[in-house]
């Protein structure tokens, strides 16, 4: 190996990361070495202060610095409905978009066999003892369009139909504020298949 | 669409070779394994992105070279494109005018027509070879067909992953339900969608058909899970045959009906070409369905289609020679053979061992 033991190491590390191949790890590694001190450290204390004070939240599953999360312990959101996703960072695309006021349930993936993931492996019985706690008057599946968010979805709806909620899916079409011209055909198929009657 | 040039360096058994193809019929003349086939590969790869022989890509590189380079100027109708294809140890790189690009940016993607000897087996080979066939074709002239084919495969695949772990077992979870409904609702898509494509395509073909044989050829689809009219009804039809079985599919590990367990057969006059059919029948039948999805693609895109065609004539008796050559005038084609098509007006190039030692 041409760099010191320390250096290949920090090139080890990085390489784990999801998206970064061996030679993006080898720029970001002698970037840090070259970079002041303090950014260096800073990124190093940055890393350590979010791993020790975030967990996840013991209701949705969120990640949070708090127990219960923000959203969970707001008193002014609608506790009566839930919205389930697949990851995180799809809490975070919705609540962007400002338009939604109940709470989450963030089930960690999407049933996957081909990757050996099933619904042990999903926050799926968590949901279901929320449920059973009663208030719930709304479920809305929220996970991908994709063919393993879709399963998830049937699945989920077989098991949460006895429990006698509302259950509703995302609706399914063109992107607001794209041109139809550079959607796909299936996405177009969809839409078309969804559009609504003007009133 | 028409290819003006094209070069290639590095791959298969091309050093390098620049070539300004003839806008008519190209006839690729040349001993076995003497880089025939790898010159209509690179062809097709410069018109639609990928490669038609292998998956793992890398190995068209040289023996030696680090890279194989493909570059080709495709004159449209409207437009010309400057395609080029690189793919070395680190995987494949598209162009299309000096600009990065997907596969569904080439100019001959889902629209270039390639013949192999082998799809003239197929009315004799297994079910397998002639869902390849006719899914091919079906990608080509229908739109959306393709996208549903492969998000079917898809949860196909997640479901006999999971039979497989869960097999032997006997009790079906609602797990394995919700991947049989997955299935039931992507596989009556793709279901009605080939339906839809062969009422397009059949009667192309059946005329293709009379035109050389004289007599009437149909195409039936022979679906495992039978037949509807709505996506709705067939997808109830097709849950409640998987709900029937799901213990025996336990038990062996896979899923036993579906668009993958299907069949296509061609019929003439009443006759079942699988079981009854000559030799020459079932040949004339798959040379016509080539002819009619070739028809089909240029009706669809308003274009003249390149054809590709990997030593077919050789494989032809003389009748169905002059059909085929008929229908391939005005066209650019690239046919390869080990001795001259005297049914071909052309150009020849006549290729040796990676290089082109003559022309005319």
């Amino acid at each position: 190996m041409a760099y010191a033991r320390s250096v290949n190491r920090l090139i080890e590390e990085l390489k784990r990361l999801p998206g970064i191949g061996p030679r993006t790890a080898q720029r970001l590694a002698l970037y840090l070495l070259s970079a002041p001190q303090d950014q260096a450290e800073r990124l190093a204390a940055a890393i350590k202060e979010a791993r020790e004070t975030t967990v996840y939240c013991s209701v949705c599953g969120n990640f949070t610095d708090m127990d219960p999360c923000g959203i969970c312990s707001d008193t002014a959101r609608d506790h009566s409905v839930f919205c389930v996703v697949e990851e995180p960072h799809d809490v975070a695309a919705i609540e962007r978009s400002g338009c939604y006021r109940g709470v989450y349930h963030v089930l960690h993936g999407a049933l996957s066999p081909l990757n050996g993931i099933g619904p042990e492996k999903l926050r799926i019985k968590e949901l279901l003892s929320r449920l059973e706690k009663g208030g719930v008057a709304e479920v809305i599946l929220a996970t991908s369009p994709d063919t393993e968010g879709e399963a998830t979805a049937l699945y989920l709806k077989r098991l949460l139909e006895p429990v006698g909620v509302k259950l509703s899916r995302l609706a399914y079409g063109l992107p607001v504020g794209a041109e139809i011209e550079f959607a796909d055909e299936q996405t177009i198929a969809r839409a078309i298949e969804g559009r609504r009657e003007i009133k | 669409m028409q290819i003006r040039s094209v070069y290639l360096k590095g791959f298969r058994n091309y050093k390098e070779l620049s070539l300004k193809p003839f806008g008519g019929a190209n006839l690729i003349v040349g001993g076995n394994a003497d880089g025939k086939t790898n010159l209509l590969e690179a062809l097709y790869f410069c018109l639609c992105g990928y490669s038609f022989r292998t998956a793992r890509e890398e190995e068209v590189i040289r023996t030696g070279e680090d890279r194989a380079v493909l570059r080709a100027l495709v004159e449209k109708v409207e437009f010309n494109k400057e395609t080029a294809v690189e793919i070395s140890g680190r995987g494949k790189k598209l162009t299309v005018n000096a600009k990065e690009a997907s596969r569904r940016d080439f100019p001959g993607y889902l629209g270039t027509l390639l013949f192999r000897p082998e799809d003239l087996e197929i009315g004799v080979g297994s079910p397998g070879e002639r869902r390849r066939f006719f899914d091919g074709i079906f990608a080509g002239i229908l739109p959306g067909y393709y996208s549903a084919y492969r998000k079917y495969i898809r949860t196909l695949n997640h479901r006999n992953a999971l039979l497989r772990r869960l097999r032997g077992c006997d009790r079906v979870t609602a797990e394995v339900r919700a991947w049989t409904e997955a299935v039931a609702e992507t596989g009556s898509v793709v279901n009605i969608l080939r339906l839809q494509a062969l009422s397009l395509l059949a009667p192309v073909v059946t005329s293709c058909y009379q035109a050389i044989a004289d007599a009437k050829l149909s195409i039936r689809y022979v679906s495992s899970v039978g037949l509807a009219e709505s996506v709705s009804s067939l997808r109830e039809r097709f849950l409640s045959k998987l709900l029937l079985i799901e213990r025996a599919e336990l038990q062996c590990g896979q899923t036993l009906v579906g668009p993958h367990r299907d069949d296509f057969c061609f019929v003439v006059d009443g006759r079942d070409l699988r079981r009854q059919g000559s030799r020459g029948e079932q040949r004339t039948a798959v040379l016509a369905a080539k002819l009619a999805e070739a028809r089909m693609l240029e009706e669809r895109r308003n274009d003249r289609i390149v054809y590709l065609l990997d030593d077919v004539f050789s494989e032809l008796d003389p009748r169905r020679r002059a059909a085929l050559a008929s229908a391939l005038q005005g066209r650019q084609v690239f046919v390869t053979a080990t001795e001259p098509v005297t049914e071909l007006r052309g150009y020849s190039w006549w290729i040796k061992s990676g290089t082109v030692t003559n022309r005319g």
